[in-house]
């Protein structure tokens, strides 16, 4: 494709109201498109929760080029939008209206699959790029390949397979909901996956290995942060974990290696906890990360820092020598490993999934057994008790991609 | 009345004083034995007399035959006195047997004590009003001729109303009616319930005004339940406790009664009271067959209520005429499509935007086809013609939608359907049946175009994991439930097992994609409607196709995603399910029995 690109992008949330990582890569990238001169015209659309789930499907301008739209799902095994008047009504003359030449999706979710046929029905020649952040096609389980009821990790889906954690669905239920995911699916030209990891899987589940290519999210071209300052005697022991709070993240296994660690041989580590969205948890989970956490803060190992605004999270990783993602499901890309590289701090992780994909061990960061406390505690003496590995670590990082170096993958995407 | 001697019991004095001398031929000597009345009504022959000892045996004859009498004897106390004998007890006699004619009978007795025997000549009454018939004297036999006599004639019912019942725990049997139901514009009643008891108890169903169901030649049928229920008090000693009758020409009203006789005693066993029987023969069948729990009976007590259920759904098909059809056209219809997709949808319409998704990526479909969807389910007629328009809206394939205002099952839509497309071509096609990828439909089409001699061609199917769903269908005897299945050869097989490579003949297809040419459609009549909910009208298409001289066509090389059953979930599950299927059967075999016979052993046709 040749000329100046219009852009619509389409995201699940608005980062001023929603700031997950999907929210946020959407709208660095709109911003990216927006800045390129290749691209003549950007826009973001980004839907909006106004009325708890019951949506009047009105699309409204937040600023200049940003719209919201009020939609929701609730059959979240289907995908389908609650609200399909504005899909084929007031959507459909927004694209006549913007004319673009792209859509980028970023997410399905709340939006419903709907739209994508849509796109293709006003105008068959727009180009529609699908940026996957999670499993959610694949996986009924919110898209994270974690069995329902055990928590276990699963490798692949299918009809008996799902239903076996599903089981008020039928087999034959997993296979339409595969069918209406892949009829959907088979109207997007390309699709962008942030991690190989999640490429492998959808080439797995059955997508095209020549529809789907791997690029990362573009970051903020923030300054690399200097090291923390140790005091005299001191080593590198301050850890920290970044992010919202749910039961994939692994918190708890966090919270259970800090209780492992033996007394009197601790090395002095310190944790930080900086996270949000704990209030919305089950209660279950609330009351056992607390249990959980109180001994430990008062033995002072541990930090609950709480949330944080996207302007403090230099200043509070600056008092971390190390970011921990002890996350539990596979991840895709997650964004604290690039903000952490950006920032210069080397990463423990999981060892599986999009997590042991963009942290190299031993390079730039350390791996250890998913969800395996004692495997943590370990890693976490390591760090704390080497002179050396920090800084070794630390030169290992490469600095990920900006979000106009992103933008500019993005676009040579479209070219081809 | 006839006596040897005189009449009465002034005869019967008189014939005591000469009573001694044994003669068999003679008239006097007769006297030991009295007949006070002999009748012929309604086929039954009534004698009713008294003897002077009740050593004396008699019996009925004619023509030298034994007519096999039932001798009912009572006590006749006034006889004893007026003979100055110590006891009644015995003397008395009535006797009851069916007799084509009432001529040449004779009573025949012998005194077991004396040796001596003798013949008396009937004089028969015939056809006398019921009040000339000296019931007190024919003692039990009076009440025994109910059960030679048709129950509701004029005779059965009055004699009936001469016997009193008594609501007292009867000693002789038990039983209640758990389901009774009348049709009043149809005529037809179904009874279900259980009894047992004496052998040789009389049982019926009777309601206030005296109509009565007899149970002796009704449907008998193990029940599970009152076996457990009662098994401690009577040790399984009478084991098909159930009754089912399914009356086509009987209406009961108000409260039934269950009653029992045996001897003359007469006795209410339970109560229940009539409910109006629905219109829908799906709720016959689950009132008549839901207690029959052994699987080898379902098939005989479905073998009971056809007539009935027939009647049900030939009643139901005479409205559809009346309901009102509605069409809306989504997009513009093409002039002259060659083939017409009719898909049939009831209880869920999740299926369409997928089907539709696939039509929509298929050239040759978009341009040679047109799609009908037939709403058979009057529940999907408020939402589905907004998703519909939802669907057009998004995809961009057109399409019509036929309402018909009432469920007709999938051979009444099928038909609905096929009388509103236009094409030469008909493709019957299941809303859970999905194309794996464009080019489904042309090869079935041109199936047709080059085969004058096939009446009917149906693709493969496979269920989601890929394996065999349909592959041709074949007749299997099921010799436990007793009834020709249609089976499906393979099914769950990797495809790599179908037999098939190329386009062969078999004895039958499915009807969940079947194509065929609307002449053919119009000359056999289009789809059967006498099923309930859907089992054989495939099959039952494919018989008269293949009666009209054409053959049924297996194509492999064209292959579809079934999901099978899973529209009809929401109607009949489970044991209904299977109950409404043996119903079908027995339909089904009723049809097409020389032809179900005649593909035993010899499952599969060659090829063409």
């Amino acid at each position: 494709m040749s000329g100046a690109q219009r852009i619509l992008v389409v995201s699940h949330g608005h980062p001023d109201f929603s700031l997950g990582g999907g929210e946020i890569a959407a709208y660095r990238l709109f911003t990216g498109y927006r800045a390129n001169p290749q691209v003549e015209a950007a826009w973001f659309l980004g839907r909006v929760d106004r009325r708890k789930g019951w949506p009047t499907g009105q699309i409204s301008l937040r600023r200049e080029d940003e719209y919201l739209w009020d939609q929701a799902v609730h059959d979240w095994h289907l995908m389908t939008a609650v609200h399909t008047d504005s899909v084929t009504g007031r959507f459909a003359e927004l694209l006549r209206a913007l004319r673009p030449t792209v859509v980028h999706v970023h997410h399905y979710a709340h939006l419903g699959l709907e739209f994508l046929a849509l796109i293709k029905r006003v105008d068959p020649s727009i180009r529609i790029v699908l940026t996957l952040h999670e499993y959610m096609a694949i996986c009924r389980q919110n898209g994270q390949m974690v069995k329902a009821r055990t928590g276990e990790l699963c490798r692949r889906s299918g009809f008996d397979d799902c239903n076996r954690c599903f089981p008020e669905t039928s087999a034959e239920g997993f296979w339409m909901r595969k069918q209406r995911f892949s009829e959907y699916f088979a109207l997007v030209d390309r699709f962008v996956a942030p991690s190989e990891f999640l490429r492998q899987r959808y080439i797995d589940w059955g997508l095209d290995p020549a529809r789907i290519v791997m690029l990362e999210n573009g970051q903020e071209d923030a300054a690399t942060l200097p090291p923390r300052p140790l005091a005299e005697g001191s080593g590198r022991v301050r850890f920290g974990f970044f992010g919202q709070v749910s039961a994939f993240k692994g918190i708890d296994v966090l919270l259970k290696a800090l209780a492992l660690l033996p007394r009197g041989n601790r090395a002095g580590v310190q944790v930080d906890i900086n996270c949000a969205h704990l209030e919305q948890q089950t209660p279950e989970l609330q009351a056992h990360l607390k249990e959980l956490a109180e001994p430990l803060i008062r033995q002072g190992l541990l930090h609950w820092a709480g949330p944080y605004a996207p302007g403090e999270q230099a200043s509070r990783m600056a008092g971390v020598d190390w970011v921990i993602v002890p996350s539990i499901w596979w991840e895709n890309s997650p964004m604290i490993i690039q903000e952490a590289f950006v920032f210069g701090r080397p990463v423990i992780c999981a060892n599986i999934g999009g997590m042991a994909e963009k942290v190299r061990h031993g390079i730039d960061g350390l791996h250890f057994q998913v969800g395996n406390p004692h495997h943590l505690a370990e890693t976490l003496l390591e760090c704390a008790g080497s002179t050396t590995l920090w800084e070794t670590l630390a030169s290992g990082i490469r600095r990920p991609p900006t979000v106009a170096e992103s933008t500019a993958e993005h676009l040579a995407l479209l070219e081809g | 009345m006839s006596d040897s001697t005189g009449s009465g019991l002034q005869g019967g004095l008189r014939a005591m004083g000469l009573g001694r001398r044994a003669d068999a031929g003679g008239g006097t000597q007769a006297r030991v034995v009295h007949v006070e009345g002999a009748w012929h009504i309604q086929g039954l022959l009534l004698v009713a007399g008294w003897r002077l000892s009740p050593h004396i045996a008699v019996r009925l004859v004619a023509g030298g035959t034994d007519l096999q009498a039932e001798v009912h004897t009572l006590d006749r106390g006034d006889v004893a006195a007026s003979r100055s004998l110590p006891s009644g007890n015995g003397l008395g006699f009535g006797m009851v047997c069916l007799a084509a004619q009432a001529r040449g009978v004779e009573l025949a007795w012998k005194d077991a004590v004396s040796g001596n025997s003798g013949v008396i000549a009937l004089e028969l009454q015939v056809d006398p009003p019921l009040e000339r018939i000296n019931f007190p004297a024919l003692g039990d036999a009076g009440a025994a001729c109910l059960k030679f006599l048709p129950p509701n004639s004029p005779v059965w019912q009055m004699l009936l109303a001469r016997a009193s019942a008594s609501t007292d725990v009867c000693g002789f049997a038990r039983g209640s009616v758990d389901y009774c139901a009348t049709s009043e514009p149809a005529g037809c009643t179904l009874l279900n319930g259980w009894f047992f008891g004496e052998p040789d108890a009389l049982v019926w169903v009777e309601d206030a005004r005296g109509t009565a169901v007899a149970l002796h030649g009704a449907r008998r049928y193990f029940r599970s339940d009152v076996q457990q229920e009662l098994a401690a008090d009577y040790a399984g000693a009478w084991s098909d406790t159930g009754f089912l009758v399914a009356d086509t020409t009987t209406r009961l009203h108000g409260e039934v009664y269950l009653k029992a006789m045996f001897g003359s005693r007469i006795h209410i066993l339970s109560k229940t009271r009539v409910k109006v029987m629905p219109d829908s023969a799906l709720e016959i069948v689950r009132a008549a067959l839901e207690p029959v729990s052994r699987q080898s009976e379902i098939r005989h007590c479905a073998e009971t209520i056809a007539p009935l259920v027939s009647t049900l759904i030939s009643r139901d098909r005479a409205q559809w005429a009346r309901s009102t059809e509605h069409v809306i056209e989504f997009g513009p219809r093409a002039a002259s499509p060659r083939v017409s997709l009719v898909v049939p949808l009831f209880g869920r319409t999740d299926f369409v935007e997928l089907q539709l998704m696939a039509f929509a990526r298929d050239p040759w479909l978009r341009e040679h086809a047109e799609i009908l969807y037939v709403v058979d389910d009057p529940r999907l007629e408020a939402d589905f013609p907004r998703q519909a328009s939802e669907h057009h809206l998004l995809h961009g394939v057109d399409f019509c939608v036929i309402s018909g205002g009432r469920n007709r099952g999938f051979s009444g839509a099928n038909n609905l359907g096929a009388a509103h497309a236009r094409a030469p071509l008909l493709l019957f096609m299941n809303s859970d049946v999905f194309p794996k990828a464009p080019g489904w439909l042309e090869p079935l089409v041109q199936t047709l175009d080059t085969h004058a001699d096939i009446g009917a061609v149906a693709p493969r199917l496979v269920y989601p994991d890929g394996s065999i769903q349909h592959a041709g269908m074949v007749f299997r005897w099921r010799p436990d439930l007793h009834v020709w299945t249609n089976d499906h050869p393979g099914m769950g097989f990797a495809v790599g097992l179908d037999p098939y490579r190329e386009l062969t003949r078999v004895p039958a297809v499915t009807g969940a994609c079947l194509a065929m040419r609307r002449a053919d459609f119009d000359r056999i009549g289009g789809w059967h409607t006498g099923y309930l909910i859907g089992d054989f009208e495939d099959s039952d298409l494919c018989f008269t196709l293949r009666e009209a001289g054409l053959h049924i066509a297996y194509e492999p090389g064209v292959e579809l995603i079934h999901l099978e059953r899973q529209s009809f979930q929401s109607i009949a599950s489970g044991d209904l399910r299977l109950r409404v299927t043996l119903v079908n059967a027995v339909i089904h075999e009723h049809r097409w029995r020389a032809q179900l016979d005649a593909s035993a052993g010899l499952q599969q046709d060659s090829q063409p």
